[in-house]
């Protein structure tokens, strides 16, 4: 089938990704908003489903969970953002289209990155199962910010149908 | 290393071993958000599931609202919940009744 995606797998590892300058633009903002809201996610309910408790009933060893991972967690999920928004300046217009090759590690990063940046524009937006089935109403105060969780889930969806492919 | 071998072997507790390593379980639950896709294919890179046990997982996690995906001893159940964290998914551990 020659469906053409916005990644492709190189022969010789690593993924060509290939996006319209919106998208871009887009990706830039979501990413760049996830590194201002991990500067401070204690407390931020828009990031409360990014830290989830371990313990759902024991207090006590939910606190040192969370004192023992939640550092590492945070600045790992920093260090993600940073390296997309540095793939992200590496990109280049070709042909009509912006191109960057990613390293197997970093579409992983990419990955992980969408993943957060959904769950946390999905948990602000509430999203539930329902509303997959729902049309956009256009006119919503809320309409950009769907648009964009429903971009993320497509873009997503390829990255992670291309690593497993 | 020692070369002598013993003629006689104290024998463990093995109940009590037993006892001891009854596992605690790592429970991952459904999320209306996280992409089935995606669910699958973190089980896969993070147990080295093959991708249909990976698959099933997923589904029943999504159908059941919840599903067992490691088990062992306390640390090593923190330490696969951190992961399935930083990897967005919803991940709980209690100790197996």
């Amino acid at each position: 089938m020659a469906t053409t995606g916005p990644f492709a797998r190189r022969r010789r590892g690593g993924i060509d990704v290939t996006l319209t300058e919106p998208e871009v633009a887009i990706l830039r903002s979501v990413v760049a908003q996830m590194e201002q809201v991990l500067v401070a996610p204690e407390g931020n309910p828009a990031t409360r489903r990014l830290f989830p408790p371990a313990y759902t009933d024991d207090d006590e060893a939910q606190a040192e969970f969370a004192r023992l991972m939640t550092e590492d967690l945070t600045e790992g999920k920093r260090k993600a953002v940073v390296s997309v928004l540095a793939t992200l300046e590496r990109g280049t217009m070709k042909r009509g289209a912006w191109r960057v090759t990613l390293s197997a590690e970093e579409a992983e990063v990419w990955l992980a990155v969408l993943n957060d940046a959904r769950l946390t524009l999905g948990t602000r937006l509430d999203v539930t199962e329902e509303t997959y089935e729902k049309e956009i109403d256009p006119t919503a105060p809320d309409a950009p910010a769907f648009e964009i969780f429903r971009y993320l889930g497509y873009i997503e969806e390829w990255l992670v149908e291309t690593l497993m492919g | 290393m020692s070369t002598t071998a013993p003629t006689t072997v104290e024998r463990p507790e093995t109940e009590e071993v037993v006892r001891l390593a009854k596992p605690w379980l790592v429970v991952v639950w459904n999320d209306p958000i996280n992409l089935m896709s995606y669910v699958t294919f973190v089980f896969q890179k993070l147990f080295g599931f093959p991708r249909e046990k990976a698959h099933k997982l997923m589904l029943q996690v999504h159908h059941e609202g919840r599903a067992i995906v490691a088990s062992g001893p306390r640390e090593k159940c923190e330490a696969d919940v951190a992961r399935l964290h930083a990897h967005g998914l919803w991940a709980t551990l209690f100790k197996e009744e």
